[in-house]
C-alpha cells in the first residue's frame, strides 16, 4: 500500500463528442496514475468487483478485467495487455498508469481515444478538437491580439485575479502552443488551460490600469482584443474619440497618468514563427517499418526534438500543425501555418529511401507543370489563390531547401543528395519559405532503428535550427 | 367450364412462361457481380493484348524511365518495340512496359498487379491515365518514391509520343489528391526532364 500523501495531484479533462469530465491523476515515480473503476465508469456499466489484498477483478460490459498489484499485464477475459508501469493501489484506491487510456482503453470501449503523454486532456470518439494561433500587432496606446480559431467559438469573457479570462465555450481546444510569453509593454503572456473543462485563454497584461477590449469576429472564429493605455481626462472640449466597445472589467484599478499622455512604448514584436509538421496522423499511418515503427509517430518525434532545439535558442517560437496523433488535412495545416505568419515551415516526413540508411532528402515545391506557373500569382491582385500560394516564395524555398541540406550533411552522417523539387501537396498553399524534409529508409524491408536514435534525431533538429538562424542572416 | 375462362387462364399462362423466359434471358446477359468484374478484366486484357499486337507501326527505340531510390533520379532504359501509330494504344504500351518493370534492376514506377484501366488523350495534348486501386495499395511510401513514380510516368509518355504535353492521373475513375499522401494530382503533370540521370 502507498503512502497517504505520495505523488501528485492534478486532472485529467476528457472530452466526449457531447460533453466532457474530469478524473483525477496522481503522478508516482514520473508516472501518471488514474482510478481505473472512476475510469471505467465514465464509459460503461462497471458489473461485479472481486477485490482481494493484491489482486482486482472487475465486470466492464461483458469483458472480465483483471489486475494485480504492481504488476503491467492486464487481462482482459483471456488476452494479456502490457501496461508501461504496474497497477497500483494509492490510498485503497486502484490506479493504472495513463497508457491504459490507449492501450486498453480502445479496447474496452471500441472507439478511437486521444491521448498523448504530456497532455491533461483525452478525446474519445469522433471528437475534432479546435486550435487556434495568436497575431500581436501594435495600436495607437496599445497592442491588439489576434486570437484565430480554426472552428467557430462561444466567447465569454471575464476579470480574475488581476488578468483578463476569455472562455471559448464547451468544445475542446487543443492548443498549439500552451503559453505566449509576449514580453510586451501592455501583455506579457498569454496561457490556454482547461484543467477544469472549460478551456480559456487568460491574458496577462504587463501593468496595472491597462483597458480591455474583446471583439468576436471572421463569425466567431477570430477574437481581436484591445489592451489599451486609457489617455488622461481631457480638460479641453475637443473632438472625443470614440470608444471601441465596452471594456472588460480592468483587472486592478485604473493608473493614474501624469501631466498628459506620455507617448506609449511601442509593443515588441511577437518572436519569430517556425511551423514544424509532423507528417501524417491519426488514421493516416505513413509508411511502415519492419520493427513496427510508423511513420506518424517517427514525424512527431523528430518534431519534438526540433521543437525543443529551436525554442533552446529563445529566437523564436514554435508552432505545431499537430501536437498528438490526430488527422489533420493539408488545409487545415496550411490555416494553421499561414495564421502564425511563419518565417519558415518544415514537413517531416519519412520514406523508403533506398538501401543506404539512414538517410536525409530535402524538397522544395515546384508546380506540376508550367501552366500552374504561368497562371501563378498575379502581383496586381489583392488575394491569392489558395492552392498557388506557395509560388510566391519558390525561390526563397529553394534557397532554404539548399541550406539545409547544407546543414545536414554538416550535422548528420546520413548520406545525402541535392533537395529536389517536387509538387509537393503540403508545401503548395504555404505562405513561407517552406521544405519537406524525407528520412529514411522507413520500409517493410528496411531496418528502421537508426531513425529513431536521438542522436541523429537530434542531427536534424541542430540543422534545421542553423536553416533557421541563416535565414535571418545570424547565428542559432 | 366456360369457354372465356379457358382462354383467360390460357393467356395468363402464356403470360407467365413468356415473363419467366425473359427474366432467365436477362439474368443470363447481365450476369452475377463477379462476372461483371470477370468481364471487365476481361475486357482490359484484351485492350493490354490489342496494345501489344504490332499493329502496322515500325519498329523502334523506345525510351522508357524507371526510379532510382534514394538517389532522387530516374534512369534511362531503351527497347526496341513496335510501338502503335494509334496515340492511346502507344500511350497504354508504354504504361504496359512500366508495369512489366526495369530489366536493368531499376526501381518500378508501378506494381505488377496494377491496371491500366483506361487512357484518353484531348485534343491539347493531355493524356488521362486511369489506373486501378493496386496502383495505391502497392506503393513505396515517402516522398521520393511517388514523385520518382508520377514523373517516371510522366517523362516515359512525353519522351516517345510528342503529341502528349501532360498528364493527368485517376485513380479507379476518380480524380485523387495524392497517390500516398504527398505530391499533388489534381493538375496536370508536364515532363520533367531534369530528373533524368545524366549517363556518361
Amino acid at each position: 500500500m502507498m503512502a497517504p500523501h505520495s505523488g501528485q495531484s492534478e486532472n485529467f479533462v476528457i472530452y466526449f463528442p457531447k460533453s466532457h469530465s474530469i478524473i483525477p491523476v496522481r503522478t508516482y515515480s514520473s508516472v501518471q496514475y488514474l482510478p481505473v473503476i472512476q475510469l471505467l465508469n465514465l464509459f460503461g456499466n462497471v458489473g461485479s468487483m472481486k477485490s482481494r489484498k493484491k489482486s482486482l477483478e472487475v465486470w466492464f460490459n461483458s469483458t472480465q478485467i483483471r489486475l494485480r498489484q504492481d504488476d503491467r499485464t492486464i487481462r482482459l477475459n483471456n488476452a494479456k495487455l502490457t501496461l508501461d508501469a504496474p497497477v497500483r493501489t494509492i490510498e485503497g484506491e486502484w490506479m493504472v498508469p495513463a497508457d491504459f487510456l490507449t492501450s486498453v482503453l480502445p479496447t474496452l470501449i471500441n472507439q478511437v481515444v486521444h491521448y498523448q503523454r504530456g497532455e491533461d486532456r483525452i478525446l474519445v470518439g469522433n471528437v475534432r478538437p479546435n486550435s487556434f494561433a495568436l497575431h500581436l500587432s501594435q495600436v495607437q496606446n496599445g497592442a491588439e491580439l489576434s486570437i484565430q480559431f480554426t472552428e467557430q467559438i462561444n466567447l465569454r469573457t471575464a476579470a480574475q485575479n488581476g488578468k483578463w479570462v476569455l472562455y471559448l465555450g464547451s468544445h475542446p481546444v487543443q492548443p498549439v502552443e500552451s503559453i505566449f510569453e509576449l514580453n510586451n509593454p501592455y501583455v506579457s503572456q498569454v496561457r490556454f488551460d482547461d484543467h477544469d473543462g472549460q478551456p480559456k485563454l487568460i491574458i496577462s497584461p504587463s501593468s496595472p490600469g491597462l483597458d480591455f477590449y474583446p471583439k468576436l469576429s471572421d463569425e466567431g472564429k477570430t477574437i481581436i482584443a484591445q489592451i489599451i493605455k486609457p489617455e488622461a481626462p481631457q480638460t479641453a472640449t475637443g473632438p472625443q474619440q470614440a470608444a471601441p466597445a465596452a471594456p472588460v472589467p480592468g483587472p486592478s484599478q485604473p493608473a493614474v497618468t501624469q501631466g498628459g499622455v506620455a507617448p506609449a512604448p511601442a509593443p515588441a514584436p511577437l518572436l519569430p514563427a517556425v511551423v514544424l509538421d509532423a507528417g501524417h496522423g491519426g488514421s493516416d499511418l505513413g509508411a511502415q517499418g519492419k520493427n513496427g515503427l510508423l511513420e506518424k509517430n517517427l514525424t512527431l518525434q523528430i518534431v519534438a526534438q526540433v521543437q525543443r532545439a529551436l525554442l533552446a535558442t529563445g529566437k523564436y517560437r514554435v508552432v505545431l500543425t499537430r501536437a498528438t496523433d490526430i488527422n489533420v488535412n493539408f488545409d487545415q495545416r496550411a490555416v494553421a501555418a499561414n495564421i502564425a505568419r511563419p518565417i519558415a515551415f518544415f514537413s517531416f516526413h519519412a520514406g523508403d529511401l533506398g538501401q543506404s540508411t539512414p538517410r536525409v532528402m530535402v524538397y522544395s515545391y515546384r508546380p506540376s507543370s508550367p501552366l500552374a506557373m504561368a497562371n501563378g500569382p498575379d502581383p496586381k491582385s489583392l488575394f491569392v489563390n489558395w492552392d498557388k500560394v506557395q509560388l510566391h516564395y519558390i525561390d526563397q524555398s529553394q534557397r532554404l531547401a539548399e541550406g539545409l541540406q547544407q546543414d545536414l550533411e554538416k550535422t548528420t552522417k546520413a548520406a545525402s543528395t541535392p533537395p529536389m523539387e517536387l509538387p509537393v501537396r503540403v508545401l503548395q498553399s504555404i505562405a513561407a519559405p517552406a521544405v519537406a524534409v524525407e528520412v529514411g529508409s522507413l520500409a517493410p524491408s528496411s531496418d528502421a532503428s537508426p531513425l529513431t536514435n536521438s542522436n541523429f534525431q537530434q542531427e536534424i533538429a541542430s540543422a534545421v535550427v542553423q536553416a533557421v538562424a541563416n535565414l535571418q542572416g545570424g547565428r542559432p | 367450364m366456360p369457354r372465356r375462362t379457358v382462354l383467360l387462364a390460357i393467356t395468363v399462362a402464356v403470360i407467365l412462361v413468356a415473363g419467366v423466359i425473359y427474366l432467365m434471358v436477362l439474368h443470363r446477359h447481365m450476369g452475377s457481380p463477379e462476372a461483371n468484374t470477370r468481364s471487365e478484366q476481361t475486357a482490359r486484357t484484351k485492350l493490354n493484348e490489342a496494345a501489344l499486337q504490332p499493329s502496322g507501326g515500325q519498329e523502334q527505340t523506345i525510351t522508357l524511365y524507371f526510379p532510382s531510390y534514394g538517389d532522387g533520379k530516374l534512369m534511362t532504359e531503351t527497347r526496341l518495340m513496335k510501338l502503335s501509330t494509334d496515340n492511346i494504344k502507344a500511350i497504354r504500351q508504354i504504361l504496359l512496359a512500366l508495369v512489366e518493370g526495369s530489366h536493368q534492376g531499376h526501381g518500378n514506377a508501378l506494381s505488377p498487379s496494377t491496371t491500366i484501366r483506361a487512357v484518353f488523350l484531348t485534343p491539347d495534348g493531355t493524356a488521362i491515365v486511369d489506373l486501378s486501386q493496386e496502383a495505391l495499395a502497392d506503393f513505396q511510401p515517402g516522398i521520393e518514391s511517388e514523385g520518382l513514380a508520377i514523373y517516371s510516368i510522366v517523362d516515359s509518355i512525353c519522351a516517345n509520343i510528342p503529341q502528349v504535353k501532360e498528364v493527368r492521373f485517376l485513380v479507379q475513375g476518380q480524380e485523387v489528391q495524392t497517390l500516398d499522401g504527398h505530391i499533388d494530382l489534381t493538375s496536370g503533370f508536364a515532363p520533367e526532364p531534369s530528373l533524368i540521370a545524366q549517363t556518361h
